[in-house]
């Protein structure tokens, strides 16, 4: 059965609050009703007590009177307490309009029957006084006396049962807090009920599931793949649920064809490397062997030959070591390229040094001066690149240093806000200013002196390497008045102790 | 260091025209005594088993072995050598055509005495032919090795 979790909220609530509401309503006019019987019951009995009091008092005083009367201790007119009874008459009409219940009708009629009675008796007497006859007035005074005991004994009858009425207002009083007390309690536990079902069905139906689905999300960003959660439930969080699984069976199966294609491409890259080598290889074998021929032909038999002959065997020499060059550029480019660097310390004097060391043969060949500081920076870069940079420029200087007298190969550096800025200078034939541009690019040469074509990528290796540490390459010559090569790049120096100056070079 | 020794050279490499070249840059040093050349791995491995066995010591004082040799390779022919106690105090140079970091230490490892770039520029061989012959010289007459290597016995 498919009943959402929004329904079954609404359904809950509505409940709760059906339930809330009757209850609560129930308990108000309950009260109500039973607040306001009290209100009326507290109100005419005070009104009653009021009244009786009175009338008691008056009664009183009329026994009093006459007794005292009756004893000759005071001279007091009867009509003055006929006055006094009357006085009891009205307030008992007053008592009369209360709501009595049948008891105090009754006992209240009797009463007045007595006081009218006793009245009607001192009414004769009073007029049996004005007559002159008082000892008739006394006789009839006497009869009248123990009505007014009797009506008095009534009066505190009915005071009693006043009072017996007001302690049970008292008690209705009490029983009406207790009950509303009861009441509210009532609605506190049905509240608390109703509101720990609510509770339980939030966090079992819906807290639960999104613990549930929020560790699986966990796991999978851990990179546990193919992870699914249990969908038993036809709701929004079975459906949440299901979707969930579709995507992590989807996540799963990307991933999958990832680390596939990432292999493929390791792999095609593993075997264009190793075809690169291999072909590298094989290209450069006999292209070596063309240039010692060539060069052995020329020592072997060179005084036998024209200076023609002898220059077209350099040309083959030339040619051959060309595309050599080319060859050897080619593979290095795309090693570089390729290869991921290790980042260390690198003493730039120690590089410099193996690469003079390493070009030993030609430099001295041509016999030129290499001009050096002593003293060189400590960079932190990948010493393999470092070296590429100055291995092929130191390398193209000597090859295409021409024929100047003196040739001199110089190096410097400087540090800039970024890094380091060194230079390469020859005094050799220069580049013209077309070329200035075109030689870092890949294939595009340089035009050149006669004995030397074309610069190969060797530049355009350094070129990549340069930029790799954001710095730039650029090159500044005089025609025939040789080239200077210059390049920056941004890195820190490797030093420990750190001056002020080396502060503001590390931070970058 | 009077150079009136003489030494024998082994080269080892499958390129016929290079092993010309490289003949004929040190040819000329008057303390080599005779070149002998080899194409592969296993041949070169014949003839020093070969020239251990002959009654006069027919060794060579230094190999020059490529790493790129069809067959076995290179570095492969080069642990047979140090393996082996007959040879293994040979000083072998190592030839490639790739300068590559990689390739020098694994040569390293294996036991090569020295490691060259092969370049149009033979000349260099000068240079270890000299430094090797001061080697073989302080090595190889050792009586010792002699014994060892007349016996036959190897590792």
């Amino acid at each position: 059965m498919r009943v959402s979790l929004k329904t079954k909220a609404i359904i809950v609530f509505t409940a709760f609050m059906v339930v809330l509401i009757t209850l609560s309503a129930d308990t108000l006019i309950k009260y109500e009703t039973l607040r306001k019987q009290l209100a009326d019951d507290s109100l005419k009995s005070d009104m009653v007590l009021e009244l009786s009091n009175e009338i008691r008092l008056l009664t009183s005083r009329e026994l009093i009177d006459t007794q005292r009367y009756l004893l000759r201790l005071e001279p007091t007119p009867p009509d003055e307490l006929r006055v006094l009874s009357r006085e009891v008459y009205y307030l008992q009409m007053r008592y009369l309009k209360l709501p009595l219940n049948q008891e105090e009708r009754f006992l209240l009629e009797r009463i007045r029957i007595l006081n009218f009675r006793t009245e009607e008796q001192l009414t004769i007497a009073v007029y049996l006084r004005a007559l002159g006859r008082e000892e008739e007035a006394r006789m009839q005074m006497l009869k009248t006396a123990p009505q007014v005991e009797v009506l008095l004994d009534k009066m505190n009858n009915l005071i009693s049962l006043e009072r017996l009425r007001y302690g049970h207002i008292t008690a209705q009083s009490q029983a009406t807090s207790v009950f509303l007390s009861r009441r509210i309690i009532a609605i506190v536990v049905v509240m608390a009920v109703l509101g720990l079902g609510l509770t339980a069905l939030i966090t079992n139906r819906v807290l639960r599931p999104i613990h549930q689905l929020s560790h699986a999300t966990e796991r999978i960003g851990k990179g546990e793949l193919g992870i699914s959660v249990s969908t038993r439930r036809s709701d929004e969080v079975g459906i949440l649920a299901a979707a969930f699984n579709r995507m992590s069976q989807s996540l799963k199966k990307s991933h999958t064809e990832l680390d596939q294609r990432n292999q493929q491409l390791k792999f095609a890259l593993d075997e264009k490397e190793d075809f690169l080598r291999a072909v590298s290889h094989d290209l450069g074998a006999p292209l070596r062997n063309i240039s010692g021929l060539a060069v052995s032909i020329e020592q072997k038999l060179g005084s036998a030959l024209t200076p023609d002959a002898r220059m077209r065997l350099d040309r083959i020499r030339v040619n051959a070591e060309r595309e050599l060059d080319l060859i050897s550029d080619l593979l290095d480019l795309s090693r570089i390229k390729r290869q991921e660097g290790r980042i260390e310390t690198v003493d730039i004097a120690a590089t410099i040094k193996s690469v003079r060391d390493n070009l030993t043969f030609q430099i001295e060949e041509k016999h030129i001066r290499v001009v050096s500081p002593s003293d060189w920076p400590t960079i932190v870069a990948d010493r393999n690149r470092i070296r590429r940079i100055f291995q092929n420029l130191i390398e193209n200087a000597t090859k295409y240093i021409g024929n100047t007298k003196n040739p001199t190969i110089t190096l410097g550096w400087d540090v800039t806000d970024n890094g380091f800025q060194f230079f390469v200078r020859d005094n050799g034939p220069g580049v013209k200013p077309e070329d200035k541009q075109a030689i870092f690019y890949v294939f595009r040469r340089g035009g050149g002196v006669a004995n030397t074509d074309g610069k190969g990528i060797g530049l355009a290796t350094v070129k990549s390497i340069v930029e790799t540490y954001g710095g730039q390459i650029w090159v500044e010559s005089t025609q025939g008045a040789g080239a200077t090569f210059y390049f920056t790049l941004n890195v820190s120096t490797g030093l420990e102790t750190v001056s002020a100056e080396g502060l503001s070079h590390a931070a970058k | 260091m009077p150079l009136n020794e003489q030494i024998k050279i082994l080269i080892i490499d499958d390129d016929p025209d290079y092993r010309m070249l490289v003949r004929d840059s040190i040819k000329n040093a008057q303390i080599i005594n005779e070149i002998f050349e080899a194409e592969t791995g296993e041949q070169g491995l014949e003839f020093l088993n070969h020239s251990c066995e002959s009654n006069q010591s027919q060794m060579p004082g230094l190999i020059y072995l490529d790493v790129n040799l069809p067959g076995i390779d290179g570095l492969q022919v080069l642990k047979q050598i140090r393996s082996d106690a007959r040879f293994q105090h040979i000083p072998v140079v190592m030839m490639t055509s790739l300068d590559e970091d990689r390739e020098k230490i694994q040569a390293a490892e294996y036991g090569a005495n020295s490691y060259t770039i092969k370049s149009s520029h033979p000349e260099q061989f000068i240079n270890t032919v000299v430094t090797a012959t001061r080697y073989w010289l302080g090595v190889h007459r050792h009586p010792e090795v002699r014994r060892i290597c007349k016996s036959g016995t190897g590792i």
